[in-house]
């Protein structure tokens, strides 16, 4: 991790305009977001933790250019985001991918793991050998080369979440987005996607953005932490700090709220403090 | 229960499941996707989908469910076992208000005047601690939040003051801060009504706060049960061991290798025959082909395994993987 800022969010605020109700006024519009201000680093593991209608997926899809904030800047490595049109956001999308929560409805079923890889390149027109960059990535990610013909339906959930991961990783970005990517798994198959993930980000250089209401995950994943509510960053910081001597009163409730294994094999427990 | 085995079409879900709950028991029920947890609950309730059939033995208070028209079993349902489901908005009806509704499933077991349905309903909106509860009694269920819709559904739950509350993931859905009160207030009304609980849940730091004991279930099958403190502190069998070592967020360092269960959950029906978790364990022996018998453990515990953990090391048959290829 160095101290280079890759991502950098000032003061934005998303408002969504409100339907006007057959009578009466025109409702206050919500305010999703509001003035929020973070910096990602290059190499380190973001987290952004925040139960549901915090703001945490409106935050998401402006850092990828898939929305546009009301008010606020975005850059990405200096070069402004929010105010692009997407035809302008080819260079985002090269340097930015994002993983999403169900790879179920990311993923389009009628389409061969092979073509959901490489869309990417093509969509970007990048020049490449693609069977060879397609081999490559599917070993990344630990999926067997028979995998590129098959469809969506044919893999379980956690290795459709690594087909999703493949082909975010195509263009060779430099900041991956997931937004609760391993909250639709099961326990035992979340394990090994967290795995995969810490070892893609490390050995890719990668920086990572994790949106997730899971404080665990969130404690394991990543190096720095923004909790947020209501639209706000109400505290961020070295994960590990946050998590031991949390400031705000709602960071406090949010990490008292999280159930705790009470017992545990001895195995598990020796490592650290309860 | 005894042996309740459940199928879709020919399809197997449920194998031989046997288990008692006594009055003021907490029980849990974990596994994962696939695993039958809650399709063990809907045949309880009688509430399987067309075209599964249940066979065993299920009893309630002395009475046999599953041979019971539907028309006895209704009686019983909702009066002696109440179920609350992970999705609130699926058992509410989003056209009257919750008050009629809640008042509604008081007067369909109990004998008693509307307006007294009416006044017991307010007294149990009152008790899962709705803000407001006269005001509550005439709103609808879209203009509540999810963790208050749960609560007006655990108050028609406990209205007739059941002998057993079926929970399936009634937590999963809400916020964690939510979810807090929402499992202290469970926790407190089946104290306070000494009724039997089985909490279903994939998340085993749940369980482990609220319940006593815990059934382990994969592929349809009891892999291990016993007190909480015996299975989840000395796991015997691999299943067991695995998914609390890949629970175990809090006890490795941040970054450091997860211990994982090779593979994933296969799909209904495409479990290996004999132990169902055979082909991703790694203690996994030739005679595993055959289901294995039921172990007794002390304290009440057993499990279902040729070659258990030893209860000495428990994660030690979990290696911690640098990479995997699949």
């Amino acid at each position: 991790m160095s101290d280079e800022v890759v991502l950098s969010v000032r003061g934005v605020t998303r408002e969504f305009v409100r339907r006007r109700p057959l009578f009466g006024a025109r409702p206050e519009p919500v305010r999703a977001l509001a003035g929020v201000d973070l910096d990602v680093r290059r190499g380190e593991r973001f987290g952004i933790v925040g139960e549901s209608g915090s703001g945490k997926t409106t935050l998401a899809r402006l850092l990828m250019g898939l929305d546009s904030p009301t008010a606020g800047t975005i850059t990405l490595d200096g070069v402004a985001v929010h105010d692009k049109s997407q035809s302008e956001l080819r260079f985002l999308r090269q340097r930015m991918q994002m993983v999403f929560q169900d790879p179920m409805s990311s993923l389009d079923p009628r389409m061969r793991v092979r073509d959901i890889v490489l869309e990417p390149l093509i969509g970007l027109r990048l020049d490449e050998n693609r069977e060879a960059r397609l081999a490559e990535l599917l070993s990344s990610v630990g999926l067997s080369p028979d995998a590129a013909e098959r469809f969506p339906h044919q893999f379980s959930g956690g290795q459709r979440q690594r087909v999703a991961i493949a082909r975010a990783l195509a263009p060779r970005p430099q900041v991956l987005v997931a937004d609760e990517p391993v909250s639709a798994l099961d326990v035992s198959v979340r394990a090994q996607t967290l795995n995969l993930l810490t070892d893609l980000t490390s050995r890719l250089g990668l920086t990572l953005v994790f949106v997730s209401h899971d404080l665990s995950v969130v404690r394991y994943l990543c190096d720095r932490v923004a909790v947020m509510r209501r639209g706000a960053i109400v505290e961020q910081g070295v994960t590990a700090e946050v998590y031991a001597d949390p400031q705000h009163a709602y960071t406090k409730e949010l990490l008292a709220s999280v159930p705790v294994l009470r017992h545990r094999p001895a195995s598990l427990a020796g490592g650290r403090d309860e | 229960m005894r042996d309740l085995s459940v199928r879709f079409g020919s399809i197997p879900v449920v194998h031989d499941l046997t288990f008692a709950l006594a009055a003021g028991d907490r029980v849990g029920l974990i596994g994962e996707s696939g695993s039958g947890k809650s399709v063990a609950a809907l045949a309880v309730m009688g509430l399987l989908p067309d075209g599964a059939t249940a066979s065993g033995h299920v009893e309630a208070e002395g009475t046999s469910l599953l041979d019971l028209p539907e028309k006895a079993l209704a009686a019983l349902r909702g009066e002696r076992v109440a179920m609350v489901f992970q999705e609130p908005m699926t058992a509410l009806d989003p056209v009257m208000p919750v008050g009629t509704q809640v008042a509604a499933a008081v007067a369909l077991h109990q004998d008693v005047s509307r307006s007294d349905a009416r006044a017991k309903a307010r007294e149990l909106l009152h008790q899962v601690e709705l803000p407001d509860p006269d005001r509550a009694m005439a709103t609808y269920p879209h203009q509540l939040s999810g963790g208050q819709r749960q609560r007006v559904v655990l108050a028609m739950a406990l209205a007739n003051d059941p002998a057993v509350l079926i929970c399936d993931e009634p937590t999963t859905a809400l916020d964690v801060t939510i979810q807090k009160r929402m499992l202290a207030l469970i926790d407190r009304l089946v104290a306070d009504r000494g009724t039997a609980l089985l909490f279903i849940s994939h998340d085993l730091a749940v369980v482990s706060e609220l319940c006593a004991r815990v059934l382990v279930l994969y592929g349809g099958r009891l892999v291990e049960q016993g007190p909480i403190a015996q299975v989840f502190g000395a796991p015997r069998h691999p299943y067991t061991a695995g998914l609390l070592a890949a629970s175990a967020l809090s006890d490795v360092a941040p970054g450091s290798p997860l211990v994982t269960i090779e593979g994933s959950v296969p799909g209904i029906g495409a479990f290996p025959s004999g132990c169902p978790f055979r082909n991703r364990c790694p203690r996994a022996l030739p005679e595993c082909v055959e289901v294995p018998p039921m172990t007794a453990e002390p304290a009440g515990a057993s499990y279902a395994c040729f070659n258990p953990v030893p209860s000495s090391a428990p994660a030690a048959a979990f290696t911690r993987p640098t990479r995997r290829r699949r």
